[in-house]
């Protein structure tokens, strides 16, 4: 008997154990939550004392030199102000983004949007409309395809762009002479005013090069995306994907180029890289951004070589980062200095297209004695041509945005998957390579009408 | 039994208690959490809004590309392991017989199963890359490939990389644990087939294979359990060396694509649908367990 | 006769030849890895590195420079905290699983092989979740805690207490006026050694291996583990491929040079560990 209740007290200790744990777990989850509110709190209370004293503001980012750069500039004006940077690579960003999100610690106040994951953070519904208050920007001031890359299906500013991306083409001057008989961007943009000269011009240099050199790397990551970023327009609703409306134009003039032969195989990093270093093809999509990162990186000993010039067909945009503001930062209007001074119309925009080539999305930053007429970082490694000019004409020609959702980045990604069928099958047909992204797009889209 | 209960009953609810504690803290609450998230519509931040079954509808009515991922898995699992499990038979055999350098061998064989499985698939995507990888360039360099070919873009290459990379990781400990099993056989037995005239091939098909029976049961369903889970090596072919197009999605035709691979995209990576991701995750397991139940009974009468 | 001779002799220099270049075929690709890791990146596309460049010390000190010694460090502490946390439950648990009757035994044992088969995977969302409300989210502790319960070591130190600690011994022990706990520290554990051994070196692997859960939850590479630091080299190390190729082979090293130093017990514990689970 005795020994009987020993053991039932011994259970009963061990179920109240086991117990106190699931409780304790549930009320900790509470308490938590609490304790992490107390935080922010206290935060913000630090945040708003630091009229005189001193606030933190984290920022991701994969261009560190940049944000290092332009914060200890920023922070010269405003001691106040001190950086968290977290070197956070595109690839990973929006996998970090949402893991901070869920465990709730070590958002940062300003978040970066690529293009390739920007509309779902759009869609997360935790960046601040920046129209309202305490930000009151006026998007009149704005390009419109800025205004339209910035915003979500609703039509809220959710983003500004770090940097717009009025985007040509850079080629190799070596090569263009060799071929066209011209390194001039002009008479070259004259000689490719459209996509059919580009692909006439492409099979010559072909044959002449013995099918050595191609005209563009990238049959997605490059000439796909010119081609579908010149002339975007809604296609994307609540309950409908009209791909076939949006793109069998795109694919139509691509399965042209492919036909031809002026694409290189092979639509990876590492082949495009290869491709650098054996001088296999004469273009490469280029925007601000790409000089730094695709250009000088890939052709460390191509300075001087390398000239800039508007695409056949007109502007597009190649790439692009957003930036916008955590809604439950505690910091907000000191981000919001922060940002309207780098990236808007403070001083921080000569500094950043000085340094780094960026360039505004404002309007303000654009008239007769705009800033972008003067000399920039890359400007050498371009045989001394004046790059914001060019970028800056090629913006005034017209740009156009596609407003950025899940579905958009989903289908971003089943283009990726159907043109790696097409790079690796070029008899595909362009009806096939249609019919392949819609179902890709109806894997990825199960809920919705794609057509 | 009853002999045994002595006065002392509280020192087993202790020594039991830190292992109990671990698992309801870290295994039964997170578990039973995951399930309750499972009916739920929830991005991991905001509000969780209650669904009912319809996140495991929407995987058993809509969802092609969750089954498109149980299919490769399941593919990928079938290839793999009866592969594995001979060459790891044959090797051990061998291996067994080997008078020099048997350790040597052995150890050697067993270092791929110690490598980091991303690194594996990182080795693996430089090797299939298709301009600048390995396997290209030698068969270039010795004629006998014109053109490169481009692994990664062909549905029927893709799995035969992962079960080249399977077998490479496995093999090495398969044959370990055959050759563990080999030497705990009498070697009378082969005595005895020497006796009757039986040949290699024979001794290895008549004796070795009934013999190391259990063997080949256990790992035949501790890799198809672990087969189901399978997800970095897949995911690091296409995004270690070459960020590949479509690399996030299990290549072209989403071929590699496996179910612990999309539950991470749909909870993580591409999208934030964790409840969505939790119904899959539990689909998972139970025809993990079905997988299990149906193996057992296949192999269960000479099993203990 | 003739011919069941013939099937035992020893092998045919054929065969040594065969096992050799399977040998070679095997350590291939980690060779070439390594070699490629010492070449500056643009020369990589030139040609097949044979043999090795001379780049290999700019490489591994951009390696270096990326976190690599921290990568190993927070590796090494994760797995060693995953070990002592394992063994402790582990050892406890199964050994009063073994040597005590109980209330509640045949539960936990069931229980035991009830976890055996379910994938630790399942519980990734809730386990995410949990370590954020216990602010614990990217700590090691994050990462060692899910190993607290491993049930293959419980069941595994369950099945080697029975055949390696008599009962006998036991029940002499406590006639002699040993506590239980003495018992357990003083005569059961030391003669567990080879099992305890085998489930030290068992999750040490795994949990160095182990890529998933670390990937959602670690949101600073300040933690990264060598996993996450492999599966970012791509993305850190911006298309500088030498480099890349080094920081793969530097992060294979750790486990190589313990493998080799330790490949008997190795061996033995993970064949022990398999056929016994």
């Amino acid at each position: 008997m005795k020994e009987k209740s020993k053991k039932m007290t011994a259970l009963v200790t061990a179920g109240i154990m086991g117990l106190s744990v699931l409780t304790g777990c549930g009320a900790s989850s509470g308490t938590g939550n609490t304790a992490e509110t107390e935080n922010r709190e206290e935060q913000s209370a630090a945040g708003d004392a630091a009229a005189g004293g001193e606030t933190t503001l984290t920022i991701w980012d994969w261009d560190s030199a940049f944000t290092k750069h332009m914060s200890e500039y920023y922070a010269q004006t405003h001691p106040g102000v001190k950086f968290e940077f977290v070197n956070v690579s595109t690839a990973d960003y929006f996998q970090k983004l949402q893991g901070a999100l869920s465990s709730g610690e070590g958002v940062p106040d300003i978040i970066l949007c690529e293009m390739a994951y920007r509309g779902k953070v759009f869609d997360l519904g935790i960046l601040d409309d920046l129209t309202k208050e305490p930000y009151g920007l006026d998007p009149a001031g704005m390009y419109d395809f800025a205004v339209d890359l910035g915003s979500d299906r609703t039509g809220t500013l959710l983003g500004l762009e770090q940097q717009v991306c009025p985007s040509g083409l850079a080629y190799r001057r070596d090569l263009a002479k060799e071929y066209f008989g011209t390194d001039d961007p002009e008479e070259l943009e004259a000689m490719f005013s459209n996509w059919d000269a580009f692909i006439a011009g492409g099979k010559e240099v072909l044959k002449k090069s013995g099918g050595r050199v191609y005209m563009l790397p990238g049959l997605a990551s490059c000439a796909f995306y010119i081609l579908r970023n010149q002339d975007p327009f809604p296609y994307i609703t609540e309950t409908e994907i009209d791909i076939t409306g949006r793109y069998q134009n795109d694919i139509t003039t691509l399965a042209q180029m492919m036909e031809a032969g002026i694409i290189m195989p092979g639509d990876s990093e590492t082949t495009i890289a290869d491709g650098f270093v054996n001088k296999s093809f004469l273009f490469y999509p280029c925007a601000p951004w790409v000089e730094k990162w695709y250009i000088a990186a890939n052709d460390p000993e191509g300075s001087g070589n390398w000239g800039l010039m508007a695409a056949p067909g007109g502007g597009y945009t190649y790439g692009g980062t957003s930036v916008g503001i955590y809604k439950d930062s505690p910091n907000k209007e000191a981000a919001w200095d922060y940002i309207r001074s780098v990236y808007c119309d403070g001083d921080g925009i000569r500094e950043a297209y000085a340094k780094f080539g960026f360039m505004s999305g404002f309007r303000a930053a654009y008239g007769e004695d705009s800033i972008y007429l003067e000399p920039s970082e890359y400007d050498a490694f371009f045989g001394g041509q004046e790059l914001g000019r060019k970028y800056k004409e090629i913006m005034e020609a017209g740009l156009k945005g596609q407003v950025q959702t899940t579905s958009e980045a989903n289908v971003l990604t089943a283009i990726g998957v159907a043109l790696a069928a097409y790079d690796s099958d070029p008899s595909m047909t362009p009806e096939e390579v249609l019919q392949q992204l819609i179902k890709e797009v109806r894997a990825s889209c199960p809920d919705v009408t794609v057509k | 039994m009853k002999k045994k209960i002595t006065g002392k009953q509280i020192w087993p609810y202790l020594f039991c208690a830190p292992f109990v504690f671990c698992f309801l803290m870290f295994t039964l609450y997170p578990t039973a959490y995951s399930l309750e998230v499972s009916f739920h519509d929830w991005n991991g931040f905001g509000d969780k809004v209650f669904v009912g079954a319809g996140n495991y509808l929407r995987i058993f009515t809509r969802d092609k590309l969750y089954w498109k991922a149980f299919l490769n898995t399941a593919v990928l699992m079938l290839l793999s392991t009866p592969t594995t499990v001979f060459l790891g038979l044959l090797l051990s055999y061998v291996l067994y017989r080997l008078r020099t350098a048997k350790r040597f061998f052995q150890t050697a064989a067993f270092y791929p199963y110690v490598i980091t499985p991303v690194a594996i698939g990182f080795i693996f995507s430089y090797l299939f890359d298709w301009k600048t990888g390995l396997m290209n360039r030698l068969l270039q360099t010795a004629g006998l490939l014109e053109e490169p070919f481009n692994y990664l873009q062909s549905p029927a290459a893709i799995r035969l990389i992962i079960v080249v990379m399977i077998v490479w990781r496995y093999l090495g400990y398969y044959t370990m644990l055959f050759l563990a099993a080999m030497t705990s056989v009498s070697p009378e037995i082969y005595d005895a087939a020497r006796v009757d005239g039986a040949s290699s091939p024979q001794t290895f098909w008549k004796i070795t294979v009934p013999m190391l029976r259990r063997t080949i049961v256990f790992l035949t369903i501790t890799s198809v359990i672990g087969g189901l889970k399978m997800f970095e090596e897949p995911m690091l072919l296409f995004s270690g060396w070459s960020n590949a197009q479509a690399g996030a999605t299990g290549g072209p035709g989403n071929a590699a694509l496996t179910v612990m691979w999309k539950f991470y995209n749909d909870a993580y990576r591409l999208d934030s649908r964790l409840g969505y991701a939790a119904a899959e995750s539990y689909v998972l397991f139970l025809l993990a367990m079905t997988a299990a139940l149906i193996l057992h009974r296949l192999t269960r009468e000479r099993q203990i | 006769m003739k011919k069941e001779r013939r099937s035992f002799r020893p092998l045919s220099p054929v065969k040594y030849a065969v096992l050799i270049l399977l040998t070679v075929l095997m350590a291939a690709p980690v060779y070439v890895v390594a070699m490629m890791g010492t070449y500056k990146s643009e020369r990589l596309f030139l040609g097949i590195p044979w043999l090795p460049g001379n780049y290999l010390a700019e490489n591994v000190r951009t390696t270096l420079s990326h976190g690599f010694l921290r990568s190993v460090m927070n590796s090494a502490v994760v797995s060693i905290g995953a070990v002592l946390l394992t063994v402790f439950c582990a050892s406890l648990c199964g050994y009063a699983l073994a040597r005590y009757e109980f209330r509640g035994k045949r539960l936990i044992t069931m229980l035991l092989i009830v976890l055996l088969v379910i994938p630790t995977e399942i519980s990734v969302v809730g386990y995410v979740r949990e370590m954020r409300s216990l602010h614990l989210t990217g700590s090691y502790l994050s990462l060692i805690l899910i190993w607290g319960a491993n049930p293959f070591c419980a069941y595994f130190i369950h099945s080697f207490t029975v055949d390696a600690f008599p009962s006998e011994i036991m029940e002499s022990a406590r006639i002699d006026g040993c506590s239980d706990p003495g018992i357990f520290a003083r005569l059961a554990f030391p003669m567990m050694r080879p099992g305890i051994t085998t489930i030290v070196i068992l999750i040490f692997l795994w949990s160095w291996n182990s890529y998933m859960l670390p990937l959602i939850i670690v949101n600073t590479d300040r933690r990264y583990t060598i996993p996450l630091f492999v599966s970012t080299l791509s993305s850190a190390f911006t298309r500088d491929y030498g480099a890349i190729m080094c920081a793969l082979a530097m992060s294979i090293l750790p486990m190589l040079l313990l493998f080799t130093i330790f490949s008997g017990s190795f061996m033995e514990s993970i064949s022990a560990g398999a056929l016994k689970g």
